[in-house]
């Protein structure tokens, strides 16, 4: 079974199948060409009779070969106009010459003769009239009558003891054809009767020769496809200029009726015109249709085609384009252009014109002409080219293949030379920012002079912060958490270090954890650094290093909890002392908490997550001036979650001058880490101020420039 | 000599890292090689000492120990959590994970709740009236009132700023409100003077850890000085 192939999917189906098994997509298309086998009768389905517009088409249209009749309503074409020539001339040789029904020469004759391409040098059969093929019947032949029955071929004499048989009129004696030399058998063979399945559809099923006047020997199913005007149509791959074809002769064979009376047509001619009507009804539905119709380079082929059909001619047979040569492409009319099978979708693609001739096959659009342009169709299931087999290459191309292939086969062969560093630019503004700063912070330490005084102001924040430290309980420790990193030990350090100084000076204890890896670290080098002015704390007597906290958050609410199991699952070392162990197995022991912190969410979590588990207990920041923003909220509110704050180098600076102050003078007394980084920070903050203020400027100035400079351009 | 050591240690490692401002160069690639290595040994250490070892592997030597679910179901969520260094394994990591971060979760979201939020949001209920009234007596206090007026504007004009909603209308661009506009207008301004702070602040905090350093840089040199 033959696969049809989906135009949407592209995928086989059935022959058979309306629509696609896969997309559902109708595989035959509902438009005028949709009928099975082309066949262009408008026969109502069911047989139901045709609709009355349809049947006065019919009646109007002229008739066209196979039934069909004109609906086009076109005016007559030139071919048209020529048919009417070559028949008008018949017509008036006709009218000229007299009648002669035994001469050589007949009106017949002369029309079989005018088209033929050949002059045969036998004599040519019977069929010749009926002939569909195109092959000329030279009706020029002499029709002689046989001498005896003796001499008549087998084919004939059954032929004529079937007319007997049957009793039709065609069965009185028939003139006596020359046997094909050809075949040599008694009947004609079956390619002889291989046109006539063309008559059934085509325009000579109607158009059988039949004798003038000779209607009463006629069956009457051959006068009813008479046709009422006769025309020659053009019709593909038959030439027009051939006249001697069987559209010819059915359209002059009213005109021969005229011409000739029936008394003066031969038996021969009448024998011969039932002959060659009987095959065609066998054709249109008899038992003796041939089925099948041999290829025409079988029909063509040296042994098949009767000798006097090839005497003369060459001996090989002409090629197929040597036959079609000098024949003129015929032009159909649109309606049967329309009825043509549509070209599916891996047909080849077709020329500019045939987005106008293109019928849709499937989907809503099937039936519908021109609407898509061919490319859909191009790019829906169409077969690739076929591309050479044979690559061009160029041999840059092959040079480079030929690279990468030793690329790839030996890598590490190849030393992948390194691209070369790109100069960097010099960065003498980043330079000149670091002279200009560390300029001004050596020329205080150079000169020894003070150039920026002490804050004679001390903030808020930093004497609350002084308060609280005073007011300490000395049976409790108070808790540092040191939660920041070395990069802000320097600005830290004097912060924390000032206030752990007040811290040691009242004697209140202290214990030390530290949610950062380094913060232990940064712990013990804080105490260090206090010991020398405090050196009776020592670790396990005043001071407990608690060490790290693990968890971050998590760690810390545990932390508030427990923190004596948070941070040491283990019992602690004999030589701390018990008391103090004691007080950390509840956050709410601590007398206050200090944290450290230059990360302001640092200070954000131990204040969510540890003073809000103690909110009885103080909680004292000391913050970077980088956190100093987000951290001010939280003590500047009105219900303040830190009770004191120190901030960066200034906050250290006040509180050590808080620490020494004389009471008496009101001046500060003994200077400490932050009062050695207060001259330089000074001067370093002027100096940036200064680059700022002179970088800024200079943008300006660069603006302006830039925009003068185009401003004068346009 | 450890002293002495470590300040030539330090002054190297000063100089090295400051040598950044010349370009990319070997010696801030050894510092900052060294400064990495070295953290990663210590965390790994801190750990041990401080979390591990305490915690975990020190109660394991104690056989009573083991009858206390807090040492071996840590250490089955510890084990599981070893799973992820393998691909077949990595899948029973996330029952530790999922622990983990389910818990802080919890944990942040309440804490916030408690300590910032509900704090912050009734700092900025404050009273606009000047007239204060204090045992007994009755006074003006302007400042506070200009103080608390500015705490409200600046946090309803910040809200409004970062309200980015806007209603599509044909052929037009969406904008604000007509009413968010020049609040949020105003609440520029109050970012711009928080973000300014944060840069002094990050400003101040940098020009004192590098004063750090180069009086750190200062002394030495004027040690080596005769």
């Amino acid at each position: 079974m033959a696969d049809v192939r989906c135009p949407m999917c592209g995928k086989p189906n059935a022959e058979e199948a309306e629509t696609c098994l896969y997309c559902q997509a109708r595989l035959k298309p509902v438009g005028p060409g949709a009928a099975p086998g082309g066949d262009a009768e408008p026969v109502a389905a069911g047989g139901e009779p045709a609709p009355d517009w349809l049947s006065r088409l019919r009646d109007q249209g002229s008739p066209m070969p196979g039934g069909t009749r004109e609906l086009s309503g076109e005016p007559e074409s030139p071919t048209d106009k020529e048919a009417s020539d070559w028949l008008s001339r018949i017509r008036t040789r006709a009218d000229d010459e007299s009648p002669s029904p035994s001469g050589a020469t007949s009106p017949a004759e002369d029309v079989f003769g005018r088209g033929k391409p050949a002059e045969p040098s036998g004599p040519s059969p019977a069929f010749a009239p009926s002939a569909g093929e195109g092959v000329p019947a030279s009706a020029a032949t002499p029709l002689a009558e046989p001498a005896s029955e003796e001499d008549e071929p087998e084919w004939l004499k059954r032929l004529r003891a079937r007319r007997a048989v049957e009793g039709t009129p065609g069965a009185a004696p028939a003139p006596s054809f020359p046997a094909p030399q050809a075949t040599g058998e008694g009947l004609p063979p079956d390619w002889m009767h291989a046109p006539h399945e063309d008559l059934a559809t085509g325009p000579t099923a109607a158009a059988s020769p039949q004798p003038a006047g000779s209607e009463g020997g006629m069956p009457s199913w051959l006068s009813d496809v008479q046709p009422p005007a006769p025309r020659p149509t053009p019709v593909e791959n038959v030439p027009p200029a051939a006249p001697a074809t069987p559209a010819a002769f059915a359209s002059e064979d009213d005109e021969l009726r005229g011409a000739y009376s029936e008394k003066e047509i031969p038996d021969w001619l009448v024998s011969a015109r039932e002959e060659a009507a009987a095959p065609v009804a066998g054709l249109a539905g008899g038992p003796e249709a041939p089925t099948e119709t041999p290829p025409l380079e079988e029909l063509l082929a040296p042994g098949v085609l009767p000798e006097w059909l090839t005497a003369g001619s060459s001996p090989t047979p002409p090629p197929m384009e040597a036959l079609g040569a000098g024949l003129e492409q015929a032009v159909l009319p649109p309606w049967l252009r329309a009825m043509r099978p549509v070209e599916g979708p891996l047909a080849p693609k077709g020329e500019a014109g045939e987005a106008e001739e293109r019928v849709e096959s499937a989907g809503p659009l099937a039936g519908l002409r021109g609407v898509l342009p061919p490319k859909v169709e191009a790019e829906v299931g169409r077969h690739p080219p076929v591309l050479p087999s044979v690559l061009d290459i160029q041999p840059a191309h092959a040079a480079h293949a030929e690279l990468l292939q030793r690329i790839i086969s030996t890598p590490e062969s190849r030393a992948v030379p390194r691209a070369r560093r790109r100069p960097q630019a010099r960065p003498w503004g980043g330079l000149v920012v670091l002279v200009i700063l560390v300029a001004a912070m050596i020329v205080p330490g150079l000169t020894g002079t003070s150039v920026f005084a002490r804050p004679s102001v001390v903030a808020v924040e930093t004497l609350q912060t002084a308060n609280l430290i005073n007011s300490l309980p000395l049976d409790r420790p108070l808790l540092l958490a040191v939660d920041y990193d070395a990069a802000a030990s320097a600005e830290l350090e004097a912060a924390a270090l000032a206030v752990l100084d007040h811290v040691m000076t009242i004697g209140a204890p202290i214990a030390s954890v530290s949610t950062r890896p380094v913060g232990p670290a940064l712990a013990e080098r804080l105490m260090a650094r206090t010991r020398a002015a405090h050196p009776q704390y020592q670790a396990g007597i005043n001071y407990l290093p608690l060490g790290y906290l693990p968890a971050g958050p998590i760690g810390l609410r545990a932390f508030a909890a427990n923190p004596w199991q948070a941070v040491y699952a283990q019992s602690a070392p004999e030589s701390w002392d018990a008391g103090l162990v004691a007080a950390l197995h509840a956050s709410s022991n601590f007398s206050a908490i200090l944290v450290v912190a230059s990360d302001p969410a640092v200070l954000q979590t131990w204040i969510e997550q540890v003073h809000t588990a103690v909110p009885s207990v103080p909680l004292v920041a000391i913050v970077s001036a980088a956190a100093e923003p987000l951290a001010r909220p939280y003590y500047e509110s009105a219900f303040p979650s830190v009770q004191g704050m120190v901030v960066g180098l200034a906050g250290a600076e006040a509180y050590e001058c808080l620490n020494a102050l004389d009471p008496a003078s009101g001046r500060c007394g003994r200077p400490g880490v932050a009062d050695s980084m207060w001259d330089p920070f000074g001067m370093a903050v002027l100096g940036a101020v200064l680059i700022l203020l002179v970088g800024g400027l200079a943008s300006v100035i660069r603006r302006g420039v830039i925009s003068m400079r185009r401003t004068s351009h346009e | 000599m450890s002293d002495v050591a470590a300040a030539a240690l330090g002054f190297f490692l000063t100089v090295a890292i400051l040598s950044y401002v010349l370009g990319d160069n070997v010696l801030f690639r050894i510092a900052a090689h060294l400064l990495i290595g070295v953290t990663a040994g210590y965390l790994a250490a801190v750990a041990w000492q401080s979390v591990l070892w305490p915690q975990l592997f020190g109660r394991m030597l104690n056989l009573m120990a083991w009858l206390d679910p807090a040492l071996w179901i840590p250490l089955i969520l510890v084990l599981l959590m070893i799973g992820r260094s393998t691909p077949r394994l990595s899948v029973l990591s996330s029952v530790p994970m999922a622990f983990l971060v389910g818990l802080a979760a919890a944990v942040a979201v309440g804490g916030a709740l408690t300590g910032t939020l509900i704090p912050q949001i009734a700092a900025t209920a404050v009273s606009l009236s000047p007239v204060r009234q204090s045992s007994g007596a009755v006074f003006f206090d302007l400042e506070s009132a200009l103080s608390n007026l500015i705490i409200l504007v600046g946090t309803v004009t910040t809200l409004a700023y970062f309200h980015f909603g806007a209603r599509p209308r044909a052929g037009e661009v969406p904008a604000r409100p007509f009413w968010v506009a020049p609040l949020a207008r105003v609440g520029e301004v109050f970012l711009a003077v928080a973000f300014g702070a944060l840069y002094a602040g990050a400003l101040a905090a940098s020009l004192t850890a590098l004063i750090d350093r180069v009086v750190f840089v200062q002394q030495i040199v004027g040690r080596l000085l005769p």
